[in-house]
């Protein structure tokens, strides 16, 4: 319970500080949560996500927790480089963004494993015992894994997040409400 | 050497080559599209490699482990079929948003899919891992023996692949 409410405290916080700085924080957001679950799904044999309560749960063993984790992990490093890389190139911001995700996701993985809330499948444990280590410690193929699958990501939120209007949309409608509703 | 692997190695580098000699009739930027397209789907190839094992092929078809960039090459081959066919036939002459555009390059990619995944199975090129088939309800796709399952696995590796070779273009 207490993983889910920290994970859940992260997310809401970053995602309240970063919208005050940029109001397409929220679409990008859900656009970079699709593309999670889209990625979760369809690799959903090669893990377990065990130990979590029952209610963080969508579909087998497919967490929305760990969902906005990852969501967290990439928006942040989308903000990051864009504060501090605003004159680079798309190319240069997309490959330090997809760098800076990587470092954070093999601590955030690394967490998982020790906290056994994730468990690899057999296959995956045999691939990872194959592979050679990176400066002794790192499996070359989580090495490789874990860009692979963030720089598509990546992509997928790039190309997605202008062509989602109706979730501005919606936020703006929520907003509107709300500012009725307080004027009552 | 296995002569049934090498023909479909050879067939699917002839089919690779005449795809990019049609694309560079009309793309300026094919060779930097086809290399982008090949990264992303060799992307999804490291991602998925667990999943399915690629057998049979010449040991130069594969990069590594079970890994085959020729395998990566058919994908890729299949990826901008789709794109010709919605571009240049189905849409030819009229403009279409982005988002129509992307919904039928899956569906597309998914048709063509379909029967080559059942030649691959049928004929051993490839196979699944068991924490894969663990998951299959042991449904088939009609007259083929390919799992349901493929008919939202494909979309969903489309949904990625696509977007990563449709944004790169458009930055680089």
């Amino acid at each position: 319970m207490i993983f889910e409410i920290i994970v859940i405290l992260i997310a809401l916080l970053f995602i309240i500080f970063l919208q005050i700085k940029d109001k397409h924080t929220i679409k990008k957001f859900v656009v970079i949560v699709i593309g999670v679950l889209l990625f979760e799904y369809f690799t959903q044999a090669l893990w377990f996500n065990k130990n979590l309560e029952s209610w963080s749960y969508l579909y087998l063993d497919v967490s929305w927790i760990l969902t906005i984790g990852w969501a967290t992990i990439v928006l942040v490093s989308m903000a990051i480089i864009e504060y501090y890389q605003k004159k680079s190139s798309e190319l240069k911001k997309f490959i330090l963004t997809g760098l800076v995700v990587s470092i954070i996701a093999f601590f955030a993985e690394w967490v998982v494993l020790a906290l056994d809330i994730r468990e690899y499948s057999a296959p995956v444990l045999k691939l990872i015992q194959e592979s050679p280590l990176l400066f002794g410690i790192l499996p070359l193929r989580e090495a490789i894994y874990v860009p692979a699958f963030v720089f598509l990501i990546i992509a997928f939120v790039k190309y997605w997040e202008p062509r989602m209007e109706i979730i501005d949309n919606l936020v703006n409608d929520v907003k509107k409400i709300t500012k009725r509703g307080k004027k009552r | 050497m296995n002569i049934t692997s090498l023909t479909l190695e050879i067939l699917i580098i002839i089919v690779t080559i005449g795809i990019y000699s049609y694309l560079k009739n009309y793309e300026k930027k094919a060779k930097q599209k086809f290399i982008i397209l090949f990264i992303a789907v060799f992307l999804f190839e490291i991602m998925s490699e667990p999943m399915w094992i690629n057998h049979l092929f010449n040991s130069w078809a594969y990069l590594y482990g079970n890994v085959s960039w020729i395998v990566t090459l058919g994908w890729v081959d299949i990826f901008f079929v789709s794109f010709i066919i919605v571009d240049k036939l189905i849409f030819k002459n009229k403009k279409l948003s982005e988002k129509i555009k992307f919904w039928l390059y899956l569906l597309i990619v998914t048709i063509i899919t379909v029967p080559l995944e059942a030649m691959l199975l049928k004929y051993g090129f490839r196979s699944y891992s068991s924490a894969l088939t663990d998951t299959f309800s042991g449904l088939l796709i009609p007259f083929t023996g390919v799992p349901i399952e493929l008919l939202i696995a494909v979309p969903m590796i489309a949904a990625l692949i696509i977007p990563f070779y449709k944004y790169v273009n458009s930055i680089e």
